[in-house]
């Protein structure tokens, strides 16, 4: 605005002033935008502000027809599309009563693993930028690049699979792939030494993330938080091994914790699960190679496919937390009512503006990408 | 050479040797991040970009006046720095000179982001005059041990006494090789690259002083910071490393330099701004102390 149109307002005196972040900033993750409120260095108060996704998912679900939907899911977590297809699938599954085959459920988990490794390759990159540290932001995102090649090689797609169908999955592995996965795995593996000289054992990111947005257990308990970030407060939760869907009951792997519950312990948890997430997809490329059969249960005409009325709840570890969904049917070819319960819904807006009171400046956008928050989910 | 021509032909090198750098630091940059870069015109296409822009928006008289301080300010430090075959306003101004005229720009800066009223521009200034008061006294302790050593503080004397018989014991960093290495992490600092890149910090305030200048108040930093990286280097070059006999070797020393920053820079994230101070205050500013101690004492000798 040029200076002749300012207008003049007269307001208290005060040492506060307002500060945004974003919605266009390069501080924040996605359409989102935070209001601070400082005193000097220090935010005072923060508001979380949402709605610039314009979208509207859950109302868009109840639009489309059950099989539709499959095609809108992903798109609410663009980092971890993958959990948002089995939650969605899974709740269908429960309410039309479908068994879905012993194959396309390792298949499942595999995508799923594979969706964790790309979600907290690009986390590594997302905070590591938040400081400036450019270079894990790139080393992030061309490591996961190399697993969206295989996501390609699988489902024919890089970013939005749509690979979980009710029922099954769309396609079974294709001629070598398996092999072409695992060698991607030990790729990975071989880079994590990279990583720590680069990221986590960086004496700098050590100090600026140590202490820097901390939260006690009970704090993490009182504010719905979930997945990593509360594990990262000493909370050994993880639906996978607490209540275990698909197969991860026959799968070996540690639930890592750690007990600082700051910025840095999460991005430590984040590496641990790193670690797990190989541990298992070695495991289901193992039973891939011996569990015959088909991919997907039979199913109606997909466009006139009516679900029996009755309502589900189901619930997924994603690489942010918990994630469920609420379906609700009432017997037509369209969902009555979906309702998507994002971890980033909690991370994002009360955690987030709890977290950053009394922090500086300079960490509010580290606290917000250390909780791995995805505005979508907020915004859904 | 006439000094009218000299006048005109060292800002033009500076600014050729500068876009140069940058392209370097990129390309390098670009390695270390596992990239291809982009390729050696770049920098020159994005000025062009750049100036190439109408200005949709002003600030007022100052933004106008103060992007021309900055661009002015560091033209003239380069008029002050002696180059081979071209000493050009040297002789008319000291080492003291240069140093007070390398804060013009900075202050320009504070100036003209000052008018835009946009408060990560005001913080990103805030941080940023916070971060000379690291990084600028170890650098002065430095140029006081050195003139003190050199007994002059006359960029052409502190040259001829380098060069003195084409020896490497003649060399600043050989003589006062502590304050060389403080120099050089001030120098890093003041090239404002990370762990001390604070006053840019996009992910915490879009950028700070840049965030409103945009077009050709942009082109014009981006000018700034090619004449920047070869008035820091050129300088510690000639303070420390003996300078150049020819061009080839004053760009090869100067751009060691650069390239030494641009490895460091890759591999670290910013520091907080408090933390930036008491590592500078800490660390360059004992090791100069230090440096300048053991030159008193060699003086004293």
């Amino acid at each position: 605005m040029h200076p002749d149109h300012y207008r003049h307002t007269e307001l208290p005196p005060s040492t506060e002033y307002e500060l945004y972040f974003g919605p266009n900033h390069p501080g924040i993750e996605g359409n989102y935008a935070l209001k601070a409120r400082l005193a000097g260095d220090t935010v005072v108060a923060l508001e979380a502000d949402g709605g610039y996704l314009h979208r509207g998912f859950e109302k868009l679900m109840e639009q489309r027809l059950w099989i539709q939907n499959i095609a809108l899911v992903p798109r609410i977590c663009v980092p971890d599309p993958v959990p948002m297809e089995e939650t969605y699938a899974r709740a269908v599954e429960t309410l039309g009563g479908l068994e879905v085959p012993e194959r396309a459920q390792w298949l499942r988990m595999l995508v799923l693993e594979m969706s964790r490794l790309t979600a907290h390759l690009f986390y590594f990159g997302g905070h590591a930028a938040t400081v400036g540290l450019y270079t894990n932001m790139f080393w992030g995102v061309s490591d996961r690049d190399r697993l969206l090649d295989c996501f390609e090689q699988l489902t024919g797609a890089r970013v939005y699979h749509m690979y979980i169908t009710p029922g099954g999955v769309r396609r079974d592995t294709p001629p070598g792939f398996l092999d072409s996965l695992s060698e991607v795995l030990d790729y990975v593996e071989g880079r994590l030494p990279k990583f720590d000289d680069l990221f986590f054992d960086n004496a700098v990111l050590v100090r600026r993330a140590t202490g820097t947005g901390t939260m006690d257990q009970a704090f993490a308990i009182d504010y719905g938080v979930t997945g990593p970030n509360l594990r990262a407060t000493g909370l050994a939760h993880d639906l996978r091994r607490d209540y275990p869907y698909l197969k991860y009951a026959e799968v070996e792997f540690d639930v890592i914790t750690e007990t600082a519950g700051d910025a840095y312990a999460r991005t430590l948890v984040r590496r641990g699960e790193v670690i797990e997430s190989l541990r298992i997809l070695r495991q289901v490329i193992d039973k891939l190679r011996s569990v015959p059969g088909p991919i997907r249960c039979p199913l109606p005409n997909p466009l006139a496919w009516r679900i029996p009325a009755g309502d589900a709840y189901t619930r997924t570890e994603s690489s942010k937390g918990e994630l469920a969904y609420y379906i609700v049917s009432d017997g037509s070819a369209k969902p009555w009512r979906v309702h998507v319960r994002g971890p980033s819904q909690m991370h994002a807006v009360q955690t987030l503006e709890a977290l950053c009171v009394g922090a500086r400046i300079e960490d509010v956008a580290q606290i917000m990408f250390s909780l791995d928050a995805c505005p979508p989910e907020v915004d859904r | 050479m006439s000094i009218a021509l000299q006048l005109l032909l060292m800002p033009l090198a500076a600014f050729l040797v500068g876009l140069a750098m940058v392209l370097m630091m990129r390309k390098v940059r670009a390695s270390v991040e596992r990239r291809i870069g982009p390729p050696w015109y770049q920098p020159l296409f994005d000025i062009y970009k750049l100036f190439a822009k109408d200005t949709q928006i002003s600030h007022g008289v100052m933004h106008d006046v103060a992007i021309m301080m900055v661009l002015g300010g560091i033209i003239c430090v380069v008029l002050f720095l002696p180059v081979p075959g071209m000493s050009g306003l040297s002789a008319k101004g000291d080492l003291i000179t240069l140093l007070y005229l390398m804060m013009v720009p900075s202050l320009g800066m504070a100036l003209g982001v000052g008018q835009t009223a946009n408060p990560n521009g005001s913080i990103g200034i805030a941080r940023a005059l916070t971060a000379m008061a690291g990084y600028e006294i170890p650098f002065f302790i430095c140029v006081a041990g050195a003139a003190l050593h050199y007994g002059t503080t006359d960029l052409n004397q502190i040259l001829t006494i380098q060069q003195h018989g084409g020896h490497l014991e003649h060399w600043g960093i050989v003589q006062m090789p502590l304050l060389a290495v403080a120099a050089l992490f001030a120098v890093h600092a003041m090239l404002g690259k990370e762990p001390f890149e604070i006053y840019v910090a996009p992910a915490e305030i879009a950028t700070g002083p840049m965030v409103e200048m945009s077009g050709k108040y942009l082109g014009t930093l981006f000018v700034m910071q090619c004449f920047q990286l070869f008035t820091v280097s050129v300088l510690y070059t000639t303070l420390f490393l003996g300078g150049g006999f020819s061009w080839f070797t004053l760009l090869l020393k100067a751009f060691a330099v650069v390239f030494i920053s641009v490895l460091v820079t890759n591999v670290y994230p910013r520091y907080r701004t408090d933390d930036v101070l008491r590592w500078q205050w800490k660390w360059p500013t004992g090791i100069a102390l230090l440096g300048l101690g053991m030159v008193m004492l060699q003086i004293g000798r």
